[in-house]
């Protein structure tokens, strides 16, 4: 059907196609403008789905670089303090094998006792370390100190708080992906001993000995005692380093992660700068096109060659 | 041959038709603009010669000049329906695509300050808390970001209920509005019958008619019938509203606030004849009232607002009940003083009988002491874990959420592009009616030249009659 055209028609069709070229600058100008191509989930309801699920996993990814980091301050607080932990060891076995030599007066012998106790005291503090006001040592409870001494009762008890006697301590642990924790401390009952059979039992005992009026020679066994804790000393250290290792390699990750995520997002949710602008150009153009035949086509009518 | 007053009578027939012509040409080009108006032309056709007298017929005889048989209108009752017919899909369409568009504006998703942002936050605080279990900084930012995030959700709900308020009020409007120009259509049907019965036109009266029907049919898709006695039937979904000069009105029933639709009750918004209550007003789903009514109505119905504020409730229950799943067992930290944690915080509070969920959920832990976040036997924080692990879980509150937002993406997409095939339709409808009925200028112009010279030929003829007539007569004196 041959649509007959009168000046209305003309006026409305000029009107739409202006309307509809300013309505598609308008569009092109809001997304150079926003650079965003994404703005209501009607826009790309399969976007919005990708960009939720994005947006979920770079506040984990955020969330999870914090825990690292927070991670690595409470290892590298458990790998130095073991290291000094160890050096005292060290001097305790030196002191133990000078006492055990049999020149020394009674006065020596008192000093080393002195200088042993003095070592049992850094131990102690060594023992109760805290980072931002946590224990180290003390698993993951509420304890004030890892280790609680009671001087009343001879020779003094020491109180391991991190567990229940002889269970394992509850582990404090940092959460580095969905799946997957890292431990951060270090087992204070595996380190220092618990109770009667913990270091500082074992200097107590070591120093009541030898402060005695003749004592015999027990170098033997107090240097046994004494390597077995550098043992397991040097055991629970490394486990910490190989956690401090995998914790970075976890933060490596996670910026990894993060990089590709945000590379995600961008391509769904953000317009392309070259192709915004060129859109901007073709729909200006349009625009004034539309603008200029109007102005063209509905200006003369045949009252104009009437006369 | 006539007689010369025939002679006269033929040129006068002439010179009339050629005026009216000329008037009628002017009504056209005055009411150009006028809306609804619809082109009118003079028909015309010859006077049959006057029957011959006599037994024997000699001379040939001429006609005996012109007659006006009417001034037609050049409307298309077909076109004016399918310009109603699309006028009311596309004011449907339109309604329930500004209706959507409307609330992905309240949700602003996705963004990080919207409800799933709030989440993504809230989850992130519960991981800080695990971290650091006993410090009062970490729950004091914990317990901001659960308030944040209720705030969130509250005002999208509050926003919901805005929309469906106002979109509520549209409704009684356009319902005043279809029952006033029913009354309109049924007030004009009785003076066009008594017009044409007295033998007028009533071209002025069908266009005050035409523009009500138009109204009403962008209101609520309404179909017309024409009748013999130039009246109109107007119905609705197969029931009359307007029967000639009778008019059955309309009236809004159910609910009448958002809450109200949401189920068990779900008495979704409807139209029902005010004469007989009860009695809805059948498939009415053309028009902005029926635009109306689906966006209206309840959730199960798939009424767009109601969805929406379904999906916010179930997140406010399912975010308070599966947090509290957790935190209700767990001891909180141990005080600095020494004093154990104990169980039995539940951080949020949800639910009332009378108000939904979404305005409900609130934060009710205040501070490190009552939030749970030790597990039995497990490590300080290690519930604190957990809980900060649900945004991450399948079944979570987050990914119904998004599966919500989503939906509603794809609803509001639908409904943009059903609503631009409607639009392009009635652009088509109004082109090819208004092709046929508007005024065209140039046409008219044309028109007023050749009335003009048709005038100007037949006072011609008179004058020549004139002249003929006057010869005769100087002949009959001289002689």
């Amino acid at each position: 059907m041959a649509f007959r055209i009168t000046m209305q028609t003309q006026l409305a069709q000029a009107q739409r196609n202006v309307q509809g070229s300013k309505a598609l600058l308008n569009a092109a100008e809001q997304q150079a403008a926003t650079q965003r191509r994404l703005t209501v989930p009607s826009d790309d309801p399969t976007g919005t789905a990708g960009l939720l699920a994005i947006g979920r996993e770079l506040a984990q990814n955020a969330q999870y670089s914090r825990n690292v980091e927070d991670g690595q301050a409470w290892l590298s607080t458990v790998d130095s303090t073991l290291t000094t932990v160890t050096d005292q060891l060290t001097q305790l076995r030196n002191l133990a094998v000078q006492a055990g030599s049999g020149t020394n007066s009674a006065a020596s012998r008192q000093a080393i006792a002195t200088q042993m106790q003095a070592i049992k005291s850094n131990l102690l503090a060594l023992a109760n370390t805290q980072y931002l006001g946590r224990n180290v040592f003390a698993g993951g409870t509420d304890a004030a100190t890892a280790f609680s001494v009671d001087t009343t009762t001879t020779p003094p008890t020491y109180t391991y708080n991190g567990a229940a006697p002889g269970a394992a301590a509850p582990s404090v642990e940092r959460r580095i992906s969905p799946d997957t924790t890292v431990r951060v401390d270090a087992d204070g009952g595996q380190v220092f001993g618990e109770g009667a059979g913990s270091v500082f039992a074992l200097i107590d005992s070591i120093t009541s000995h030898i402060s005695g009026p003749a004592p015999s020679n027990e170098t033997a066994t107090y240097l046994a005692a004494i390597d077995g804790f550098e043992a397991t000393i040097g055991g629970i250290h490394s486990t910490v380093g190989s956690d401090m290792q995998q914790i970075q390699q976890a933060g490596t990750a996670l910026q990894t992660a993060r990089t590709n995520l945000v590379g995600q997002q961008s391509a769904i949710q953000d317009a392309d700068p070259a192709e915004a602008i060129l859109q901007v150009q073709t729909a200006s153009t349009a625009y004034q096109v539309a603008l200029a035949v109007t102005a063209k086509a509905i200006q003369p009518t045949l009252m104009d060659y009437l006369h | 041959m006539g007689g010369t007053i025939s002679s006269l009578q033929i040129a006068y027939s002439g010179l009339s038709a050629a005026r009216l012509g000329i008037d009628v040409t002017g009504d056209n080009t005055a009411n150009a603009l006028t809306p609804g108006y619809v082109r009118q032309q003079v028909s015309t056709s010859p006077t049959a010669e006057p029957a011959q007298a006599g037994p024997t017929p000699s001379t040939a005889q001429s006609g005996s000049g012109v007659t006006v048989t009417g001034i037609g209108q050049q409307g298309s009752p077909l076109l004016d329906a399918q310009v109603r017919l699309a006028d009311g899909a596309a004011s449907a369409s339109s309604a329930r695509s500004q209706a959507l568009a409307q609330i992905e504006a309240t949700l602003a998703e996705p963004s990080a300050t919207a409800v799933s942002g709030g989440l993504q936050s809230f989850w992130a605080a519960w991981q800080e808390v695990s971290n650091q279990p006993g410090d009062p900084a970490a729950a004091s930012a914990l317990i901001g970001q659960a308030r944040a995030l209720t705030d969130q959700i509250r005002t999208v709900y509050q926003g919901l209920q805005q929309q469906w308020a106002a979109t509520y009020q549209d409704l009684a409007v356009g319902a005043q509005q279809l029952n006033a120009d029913a009354t309109g259509v049924a007030a004009l049907n009785q003076s066009i019958r008594s017009a044409t019965n007295a033998g007028g036109g009533a071209a002025a009266l069908v266009v005050q008619r035409n523009n009500l029907l138009d109204q009403m049919a962008s209101l609520a898709g309404v179909t017309v019938t024409y009748n013999a006695d130039s009246t109109v039937d107007v119905h609705i979904g197969g029931t009359a509203i307007v029967q000639s000069t009778t008019v059955h009105q309309i009236a809004v029933a159910g609910a009448t606030s958002m809450d109200g639709v949401e189920p068990p009750s779900d008495a979704s918004p409807h139209l029902v004849w005010a004469d007989l209550p009860g009695d809805a007003v059948a498939s009415l789903d053309g028009g902005s009232l029926g635009g109306d009514i689906s966006i209206l109505g309840a959730q199960d119905a798939g009424g767009a607002i109601a969805t929406t504020a379904h999906d916010l409730n179930t997140l406010a229950t399912s975010l308070a009940g599966q947090v509290n799943a957790i935190t209700v067992p767990a001891a909180s930290a141990t005080a600095p003083d020494g004093t154990a944690g104990t169980t039995g915080h539940a951080f949020f509070a949800v639910g009332s009988a009378t108000a939904p969920a979404a305005l409900t959920l609130q934060v009710v832990a205040t501070g490190v002491s009552d939030i749970g976040v030790t597990g039995s036997g497990a490590a300080v924080g290690s519930a604190a874990d957990q809980v900060s692990q649900i945004g991450a879980q399948p079944g979570s509150p987050d990914a119904a959420w998004s599966a919500a937002v989503v939906a509603l993406g794809i609803n509001a997409q639908t409904a943009s592009q059903q609503s631009d095939l409607d639009g392009a339709a009635q652009t088509a409808a109004v082109n090819a009616q208004q092709s046929q009925e508007s005024v065209d200028p140039d046409q008219e112009s044309v028109n007023l030249v050749a009335y003009q010279q048709a005038y100007e030929a037949n006072a011609r003829v008179l004058s020549t009659m004139n002249t003929v007539l006057g010869d005769l007569m100087t002949l009959l004196q001289t002689n």
